[in-house]
Formats: C-alpha cells, structure tokens, sequence
C-alpha cells in the first residue's frame, strides 16, 4: 500500500510538472490550456471576488435545498412504496431503469413548465436526487427485524407512529447513506443545469468565462469547485461507507 | 400467472403515468406542456423530417463510438486494476476522483482539446462512460471465490482455459452490470455533450427547440431518449438477472 502511495504522488507530481512545462514552453496556446499555478493564481483571485463568491454560495445553497427536499420526498415514497407491496412490485423495473435516464433531458421542459430561475434547477436536482433516498429507504425497511413490528403493536402504536417511532429511526443509517449519496446527485444536477440555461451559479460562471474567452479564470473557477466537490463527495462516500459497516 | 400479473402491473404503471403526465397538461395548459397525444403526432411528423433523422443519425453515431471505447477501455482498464494489485491501489484512486468530478464543468476543457465537432461529444460520452466500467470490472475481478482460482490450479488449467471457462463466466453478470451503467452515461455524456456545443444530434436539436419555444418538438426526443434508455436498461437488467439464476 505505502508503495502504492508513492506511485500515486509520482503519477500526480509528473502529471502536474508536465502541464506546467508544456503551458511555460508555448507547445500548446494560453487559450487553450494554463498551467496549475496560473490555475491555482485564478482560484485565488475568484475567491476574493465577492461576485464569484455569491454565485458559488448560490449554488451550494440550492444543492442544500435540493437535498432537503429530496430527502423528505425519498423517505415518504420509500415508506409508501414498502407499505404496499403490489406498487413496489409495479415500480421495481423503473426503479431500476431510473438512474439510467437522461433526466437531465427533462430540464429544458421544467423551464418551460416552472419558469427561468433557481426553481427548474431545483426541480431537476430533486428528480435525480431523490430516488437514491427512496432506494435506501426501501433498502433499511426490508432489513428491520419483524420484532420491531410486533413491539409497535404488542405497544398499541398506530400507523404513523409506527413509522415515525420505530421504522424510520430503525433504518436512520441506511437513510443517511442515500441521503450522502442524493448530495453528489444533486451538485451534479444542479451544477450541469446552470451550465446550460442559468444567469447565475457557479455553473454558470465557468461557462461565462469560456464563452469570453478568460481562460485562465474558467480554469481557476473549476479547479476551486472540483476541489470542493471532490472534498465533499468524498467525504459523503466515507460516510456511507461508516454507515453501511456500522450497520452490518 | 405470476408473470401476467408483472406485466398488468407494469402497464398499470405506465397508464398512471401518461394520466398523470395528461392531468398536468390540463392545469399549466396544452401549448406549455402538450398531452401525450399530441406529443406522439409530433413524434409521427418528427419521424418523418430529413433533419430530424439526420440529428438522430449523428447522435447515434457518436453514441455507439464513446459506448464501444467506453466500454472496451473500461474492460482494459478494469482487468489491470483487478488483476494487478499494485496498478489497482497506485491508479483506481484517480478513477474514483473522476466518478465524483461534476464532469460537466469540464467539457470546456473537452471543447478547447478537441474542437467543435463530434470528436468532442464522444470524448465527453467516453468521459463519463469509461470509469464507471473500469471501477465496476475490478471489483468483479477482485470477488472472483479463491476456490475458483485454486481448482483451476487443481485441474492443471492453462491460463487461457482459466480465462475462458472460469474467470469471464464468474465475472459476466457483474460486467452486463457495468455495461447496463455504461449504456446510460453515454448516452448521457454525448447528449448533454450535443447541448452544450454541437451543430448536429439530438440534443442540439433539444437546445434549438428551446430557443424557439418548441415544445412539441421537446416532448417528442425527451419521450424517444427515455423509451430508448429505459428500454435498454430494462433489456440489459433482465439478460443480467438470467445469468445470475
């Protein structure tokens, strides 16, 4: 593993010192490709520039948003689609074919639908977003023991309690893995949507510097935002894979 | 019996869609959202125009291209990860780091590396094709039982008789499972590749509707991606749940 480590830092050292000689010796133009440090030099810039800065706080926001909602919406489906076996029997293969739709296809029409502005966006990052909720959900109810379920009824507890006192606690971890999985879903989704049709977001700050040419500043906006959504990604990932061995 | 009920239930989910898709129509209005009848007349009409068949053509096109080097090198890259322990550790970490990229930032880069045109879309279909396969095929690789690899070594087999009658049998319900997600992040890639920047395909024809408030038009390639993904997907989940029974 430690060998493997330093190949790792090898690959990654060569990787960089290699893009930053290419861009120093003029082999390929500064429009195309700038070198890390004049990468590293942008994001600096960027973060000093509160217009950046605000565009950057707006799309984490709405990815906030985004995951709130999909994680009400995926734990109330889970729990519906579990209580009724013969839906979730009808909704098995969609749910399965659900993540290999090009939702995203959907977002021109839910701009028609909802208008320019934060709420297609967020609708979009919901439909990608919630079925990792739901599929967890479904996932953490099949696993609770049956003596779960004779407790609430040996207690007298109706149907909402049963659910909002016993089966949801007892599958908060699988919850919280689809909810750590919905977060890249929806830094995907949102991010992807104010690339394309958005007067603001960080999403759209990179596609305003590539189309005014300001490479330098585009490469220093994607640098700064890949960092952070790889941190948080990978973290999230850490989380549900504590969760998932927590559980076991 | 059993399988007439999952195809009545199939269908009832279907139904409720497209009435729940006619419901929303009637409250934000036909010219905003069209109801799925007028939707399949723009799709009849659709079929039928010259540029419309070229848009599908070129799509397709580009599609098959970033699936098959997604594919073939995801399969490349996911034997020397799962067969080679040292590869797997130094290099899978990278794979990892792309699969949480937002990989739509960096078309971008895709753009001023390979020009306008369909070179580009592809490389991006393959961008988003590729590791998933190549992360999915070493794990299959890495949960192959060590009594598999031991009989083999009882029976004396040859390393391509290992291969061909042991390993690609163990590991084939996990690759049609990579494929399954390969088939939809391309598809997925050259699309949104098309919408960005592209003068051809589908998805700058879903951008030029758009722009001239088409939504018929909208509907129409929204509805023939979803039958054709969700189909697929559904062919490829059924060939990979055979072949674990």
């Amino acid at each position: 593993m430690i060998r493997a480590r330093w190949i790792q830092l090898g690959t990654a050292v060569v990787a960089v010192g290699a893009l930053e000689l290419i861009c120093r010796l003029g082999w390929v133009r500064p429009t195309t490709l700038v070198p890390l440090s004049a990468m590293v030099q942008a994001a600096i810039a960027a973060a000093q520039d509160p217009d950046t800065l605000a565009d950057f706080g707006l799309t984490l926001s709405t990815v906030a948003i985004v995951v709130a909602i999909a994680a009400v919406l995926g734990v109330v489906g889970g729990v519906a689609l579990h209580a009724v076996p013969r839906w979730r029997r009808a909704a098995e293969p969609f749910i399965a074919t659900y993540y290999a739709l090009p939702l995203f296809a959907l977002y021109p029409l839910l701009v028609v639908v909802l208008g320019v502005g934060t709420t297609p966006i967020i609708a979009t990052g919901v439909l990608y977003a919630m079925m990792s909720v739901a599929m967890a959900t479904l996932a953490g109810l099949d696993r609770i023991p049956a003596v779960y379920r004779k407790a609430a009824r040996v207690n007298r507890l109706g149907r909402v309690a049963t659910v909002t006192r016993i089966l949801v606690p007892a599958c908060a971890p699988d919850i919280a893995g689809g909810i750590a999985l919905s977060v890249s879903y929806a830094f995907v989704a949102v991010i992807a949507s104010e690339f394309l049709l958005a007067s603001h977001g960080i999403g759209h700050a990179i596609a305003d510097a590539y189309e005014t040419f300001q490479t330098q500043r585009m490469y220093g906006l994607m640098l700064g935002l890949g960092v952070c959504v790889v941190a948080i990604n990978l973290g999230m990932a850490r989380v549900r894979a504590h969760l998932t061995t927590g559980a076991a | 019996m059993k399988r007439a009920q999952t195809w009545l239930d199939g269908a009832a989910v279907i139904v409720a869609i497209l009435l729940a898709w006619q419901f929303l129509s009637l409250i934000v209005g036909a010219h905003v959202l069209p109801p799925p009848r007028a939707t399949a007349g723009r799709l009849v009409t659709l079929v039928g125009e010259p540029r419309f068949l070229a848009d599908l053509a070129s799509t397709a096109e580009a599609y098959v291209i970033a699936l098959a080097i997604g594919m073939a090198g995801g399969l490349v890259l996911g034997v020397a990860f799962g067969g080679w322990r040292l590869i797997g550790d130094s290099f899978e970490p990278f794979m990892h780091l792309l699969v949480a990229t937002p990989k739509v930032t960096l078309y971008p880069v895709i753009l001023l590396l390979f020009g306008l045109g369909d070179s580009a879309k592809i490389a991006f279909g393959v961008l988003h094709a590729l590791p998933p396969v190549a992360i999915m095929t070493a794990n299959a690789i890495r949960t192959v039982r060590p009594v598999h690899r031991k009989t083999a070594l009882t029976l004396r087999l040859s390393p391509t008789a290992y291969a061909t009658r042991l390993l690609v049998p163990a590991v084939l319900p996990d690759i049609l499972g990579a494929f399954r997600v390969c088939f939809a992040q391309a598809l997925l890639g050259v699309l949104v590749g098309e919408m960005f920047a592209s003068t051809r395909g589908l998805g700058h024809l879903l951008m030029a509707s758009i722009g001239v408030d088409d939504n018929p038009t909208i509907l129409a390639i929204v509805a023939i991606v979803f039958v054709f993904a969700g189909g697929g997907s559904a062919a490829l989940l059924a060939a990979a749940s055979r072949r674990k029974s």
